[in-house]
């Protein structure tokens, strides 16, 4: 009684299964029955079997837990570069090591240009010193824009002949600064 | 190489599905035609002096080598090279295994050392250029195109 071709094979969800590299050559070749007329119960049910366990074959050396597990450090890599503005240094390929090593917590020290952090920080910095003269590190503008116009609007309030147009605008622009 | 006799094994099976064969050599002279014809006509006339259930012919044209060299020193048939390619059609696939692989085309570096074949070594691309060039097929008739994986098996 031959083994008949299971119908559920493509709508069941797929299992990882750890193979270590010394034992795929062993593991891969005992599944040859498999491959074989007699082991299935029909010749339909040959054809789909010999193809699928065929297909799993070329599976197993190709989707190495080292590879999936280094795929994952390099999405980590660009993450912390492109938020934090990490440089990586590739040391040698094989083996592979890259520093610095990733860290089992991240941490936010050291954030540096060109992250996106550092970017929108800096920007901050730029809007705070700008419109309140707020004094940073690359920033240093003073007094900031808020003070500026509203010490320009109380000295035109007290003077004679104000272009009163003019006088609503500025007032308009002090409200939008806040 | 030189051609052997050639023969016909007109296979079957009895109540317990245990295989056996009729061997029939062949005259060297007749063809692949005339030898299809011949085990057909003999099979028909097998039906009436055998109860086992003929299921299948066998037509084989051996060739012998004549000066066969000599295996490397410790090479096994069951360490094998299994070539796996994709053929014409995207669910059929073809599997080839070499016996006796040679250590030579293994990829040396990486989590498949000694494991993987190297697909880019010239023999490799000699050997895989050869199944693929339209002559060769799977079980099912699909001819061959590119090769999916390569690696090492030991399969007894």
């Amino acid at each position: 009684m031959g083994q008949s071709y299971p119908d559920s094979l493509i709508t069941r969800p797929c299992f990882l299964v750890p193979i270590d590299a010394a034992l795929v050559p062993i593991v891969a070749g005992a599944l040859k029955p498999l491959e074989e007329r007699r082991y299935w119960a029909s010749d339909a049910d040959y054809e789909r079997g010999y193809n699928a366990v065929v297909e799993f074959q070329i599976c197993m050396t190709k989707a190495c837990i080292d590879d999936l597990i280094e795929s994952n450090n390099r999405l980590y890599r660009l993450l912390n570069t492109g938020l934090f503005g990490q440089d990586y240094t590739l040391v040698s390929e094989n083996p592979l090591t890259i520093t610095p090593a990733i860290p089992k917590v991240p941490s936010i020290e050291g954030i540096q240009l060109p992250g996106l952090i550092a970017r929108v920080l800096r920007l901050e910095q730029l809007l705070d010193n700008a419109l309140n003269g707020i004094v940073y590190t690359d920033w240093q503008e003073s007094p900031g824009l808020r003070l500026v116009v509203n010490e320009i609007l109380t000295a035109l309030q007290t003077a004679d002949n104000v272009d009163q147009d003019l006088l609503t605008k500025l007032s308009e622009i002090a409200v939008l600064l806040g | 190489m030189i051609q052997s006799q050639p023969y016909v094994q007109l296979v079957g099976v009895d109540d317990s599905q245990s295989v056996g064969y009729v061997r029939l050599h062949v005259r060297r002279s007749l063809d692949r035609t005339q030898v299809e014809a011949g085990a057909a006509a003999m099979r028909a006339r097998l039906r009436s002096v055998s109860s086992i259930a003929f299921v299948r012919d066998n037509i084989i044209f051996p060739g012998v080598e004549t000066a066969p060299r000599t295996p490397a020193a410790g090479v096994q048939l069951d360490r094998r090279g299994v070539f796996i390619f994709g053929t014409v059609s995207p669910d059929e696939f073809a599997l080839v295994e070499l016996p006796g692989i040679v250590d030579s085309v293994l990829v040396t570096t990486g989590p498949t050392a000694g494991l993987n074949i190297d697909q880019a070594a010239p023999a490799v691309q000699a050997f895989v250029a050869q199944l693929t060039n339209g002559s060769w097929c799977n079980e099912f008739g699909y001819p061959l195109t590119t090769l999916e994986a390569a690696y090492v098996q030991i399969r007894v």
